[in-house]
């Protein structure tokens, strides 16, 4: 049984539009806009167009934001796009659609991982085989999104039962997983009726 | 008839305090060499002025050498080729978005006229950030200046990169007075200070680690130093390795119309 009580992923035609469904977006930015990027003004831009893209997008896709040919970003830059959509989307009404970062260098990965370090939030970027690896805080996210990642598709309660912690801790932390955008929350009606939070790993590979 | 005298080294680095800041003849005659810091300077007072239209009329230095470098920088591709090692000749923005625009030109001559791309990368942190900020307090119908130059110290100058913004907006004092946390706040030196920390700002934005804190990001080990001038004000931070930062703020006057600040990244 799925853990929100749709069981469908048995059947061939549920199968195919749950992966269209899942289907991953890119937002390539070199294409887009540049291969460097400097200024706050510039990321607020990017930053807009990407949430409108984020927002075209139905619940539970997932918006890969693809730093292919990007040869650099200043932190200014960074902190306005990436630090900023992250927070943004944290508190805004995309928490049910993925976001994963990809493509860096290793100047640009360090420069993201700078900037969100210095917000204290999190982001998780896939390395070139669509690994992910969690960017800014870690605490505890690497060992969650681990053992979110085995399960998939799950709720709080089995979070909580893998990862032998009370269910208010594990809440805690899927709130953190959440705010990374590699985990999406939608609302689900479970058997018997009522409304609860069900939890899918948004990372491509894992999707 | 008023007239901006510059005389000697750096004229405008060192200091000078004319009388005002609306000459009607930028006088450069006696001036023996400039800084970035002075080509911005002088650029920013002269387009504020032709924005009001009543552009100055500029007497040219004398020197030769000093006459051909203001000509080499002020040339839209003044770049590495300069025998005085000039990065990035005199750019004027109308605003912060135009520095993106200019990189793909910018970018090639600024890392193979640096000893390492490291310090290109982080000369590009702080003036991206310098250009951020003189768009948002600068708000300048004359926009943005920016120039850089490498010194390797054989001219007995602190080896580096010299990089230097200006504009002839609001400046920092005032535009962070539009905050009414700091709106009581009657020194502008304070408010440089302030201008310091991460976070604050006029705006509503969350944007701002502050000028001072990307700087300090930015020269890590390499050492440097900034110079803020704004409004009735100026702040002068350098960092220290294994010690607290010196910093210095001061009143000033005449008041700037804008902000100029002068950085440099060691070696």
């Amino acid at each position: 049984m799925h853990a929100w009580g749709l069981d469908n992923s048995r059947h061939p035609l549920y199968a195919f539009t749950e992966i269209m469904e899942r289907a991953t977006h890119p937002y390539r930015i070199a294409d887009r806009w540049n291969s460097f990027l400097a200024t706050r003004d510039r990321g607020r831009r990017v930053r807009e167009d990407v949430e409108d893209q984020l927002a075209k997008l139905e619940p539970g896709q997932t918006l890969s934001l693809d730093f292919s040919d990007v040869e650099g970003i200043t932190v200014s830059f960074g902190d306005e796009l990436v630090a900023k959509l992250i927070i943004d989307r944290a508190a805004g009404p995309y928490v049910d659609r993925g976001l994963v970062l990809e493509g860096a260098n290793e100047d640009v990965h360090e420069t993201l991982e700078t900037v969100l370090a210095r917000r204290k939030v999190s982001g998780v970027g896939l390395d070139a085989d669509g690994e992910p690896e969690v960017l800014g805080e870690k605490r505890w996210l690497p060992e969650t999104l681990k053992a979110a990642m085995e399960l998939r598709s799950f709720s709080a309660a089995e979070l909580s039962e893998r990862l032998g912690l009370t269910p208010q801790a594990a809440n805690n932390r899927l709130r953190g997983l959440v705010a990374t955008g590699a985990v999406v929350r939608e609302q689900v009606i479970p058997e018997g009726g009522g409304k609860e939070f069900g939890y899918r790993v948004a990372v491509p590979a894992y999707a | 008839m008023s007239v901006l005298k510059l005389n000697g080294p750096a004229p405008l680095l060192a200091g000078v305090r004319p009388i005002s800041w609306g000459p009607r003849t930028i006088d450069l005659s006696e001036v023996s060499w400039l800084t970035p810091f002075d080509v911005v300077a002088i650029a920013s007072i002269r387009a504020r002025l032709a924005a009001e239209g009543r552009a100055p009329e500029m007497v040219l230095p004398k020197t030769p050498a000093v006459h051909k470098y203001l000509a080499d920088v002020a040339q839209p591709s003044g770049f590495a080729t300069s025998p005085q090692g000039l990065v990035i000749g005199l750019k004027q923005l109308p605003t912060a978005d135009a520095w993106d625009d200019l990189l793909p030109e910018i970018i090639p001559p600024l890392f193979s006229g640096l000893p390492d791309g490291d310090l290109a990368r982080r000369a590009l942190d702080v003036l991206s950030e310098l250009i951020d900020n003189a768009g948002t307090h600068g708000d300048s119908a004359a926009g943005t200046f920016v120039c850089a130059q490498h010194y390797e110290g054989g001219s007995g100058l602190p080896p580096g990169l010299w990089l230097a913004v200006a504009d002839a907006g609001r400046g920092i004092p005032s535009h962070l007075r539009l905050n009414p946390r700091y709106a009581d706040l009657e020194a502008d030196e304070e408010l440089i200070r302030l201008a310091r920390r991460p976070w604050v700002t006029g705006t509503r934005d969350r944007r701002g680690w502050g000028l001072v804190s990307v700087f300090e990001n930015a020269a890590g080990r390499r050492g440097g130093e900034i110079l803020i001038r704004s409004g009735g004000g100026e702040g002068f931070f350098r960092p220290r390795p294994e010690r607290p930062p010196f910093a210095r703020y001061r009143p000033r006057m005449p008041r700037l119309p804008g902000t100029w600040v002068h950085a440099r990244l060691g070696p």
